[in-house]
């Protein structure tokens, strides 16, 4: 049973179901007690899904209407691959992991994700992600290092 | 020479290369594809400035859009190791204000798409070109102006 994507109403279609089928089968009842606690951690991540999520899927989604040619040169539309991984990486994260960070495109058909205050960014390409910090004059950080969204999160902590 | 204290405008030709009132990085990267060793930018203090920006060739998804002005002497201070900014002026016969950004790695001048050769393997270039552009991009965005 998954329940990271589904909509209310399907997960109360889905609950619904699980709980007519005790009756039938007592081998439900451990499954069923499964999807509640499966789905209490859902609702928790929803609630910590916020403005922040929002705001940078919407942008995600302007930013995938970019044609070839959109910095007005030779930019590339995005990558499918590169917006698969930042869905991947929105889906992990709740909005006090977000909360600071902003999106752009790049030309080359990648993603940055820039943080506003500190002088830090990650940049998501399609099978890998590079970053940089500056920190006392100093610039720091990582090239094609291999995508994972728990990874992106760990850098998006440490820097 | 331009002074410390004057203003220089890099012209924005995309809608794109602004989103909600922020300033894309990419508004800030040198060009591969014309091998671009400097950033174009006007200086303010020649009064045609704003008559030789809109002499910069506009085509198909090129048109101007805004511009941000810039300190020169914050731009010469940026403190980024190995990393120096400069700017110099550049007049033509037709554009008079013409200036650029230069930047070196190392001493060397940095080109779009031209690997860096003091960098060992290329391994910091990539998150390097990406912290040169942040630290342009943090200046720029206390000087950005819209055309309407």
């Amino acid at each position: 049973m998954n329940t990271t994507s589904a909509t209310a109403p399907e997960l109360n279609a889905q609950l619904f179901l699980q709980l007519s089928n005790i009756a039938n089968n007592e081998s439900y009842l451990q499954k069923t007690l499964d999807f509640i606690i499966g789905l209490a951690k859902s609702e928790n991540r929803s609630d910590a899904r916020g403005r922040v999520y929002t705001e940078l899927l919407e942008r995600l989604s302007d930013f995938q209407e970019y044609e070839a040619g959109w910095d007005g040169d030779n930019a590339l539309p995005l990558n499918h691959l590169v917006v698969k991984n930042f869905k991947s990486l929105l889906q992990e994260s709740t909005d006090s992991d977000l909360l600071g960070w902003t999106l752009f495109p790049l030309a080359n058909g990648t993603l940055l994700l820039q943080h506003k205050r500190r002088k830090s960014g990650i940049n998501i390409g399609s099978n890998g992600f590079s970053y940089y910090t500056i920190q006392n004059g100093e610039a720091q950080g990582e090239n094609h290092l291999d995508f994972s969204p728990q990874a992106v999160l760990d850098i998006m902590k440490q820097i | 020479m331009i002074a410390d204290t004057e203003l220089v405008a890099r012209a924005i030709f995309s809608p794109r290369m602004i989103v909600d009132g922020e300033i894309q990085p990419e508004a800030f990267r040198l060009r591969a594809s014309i091998s671009e060793d400097y950033l174009s930018v006007m200086r303010v203090s020649i009064p045609t400035w704003m008559d030789d920006i809109k002499l910069i060739p506009q085509r198909q998804n090129r048109h101007l859009y805004g511009y941000a002005e810039m300190n020169v002497g914050e731009i010469r201070g940026i403190r980024l190791s190995k990393v120096t900014y400069d700017v110099c002026e550049l007049p033509n016969e037709t554009i008079a204000s013409h200036a650029g950004i230069f930047i070196t790695v190392n001493g060397e001048n940095l080109i779009g798409g031209k690997h860096i050769g003091s960098i060992q393997d290329g391994k910091e270039q990539d998150f390097l070109l990406l912290a040169i552009q942040r630290e342009l991009v943090d200046i720029a965005q206390k000087g950005l102006h819209q055309i309407d």
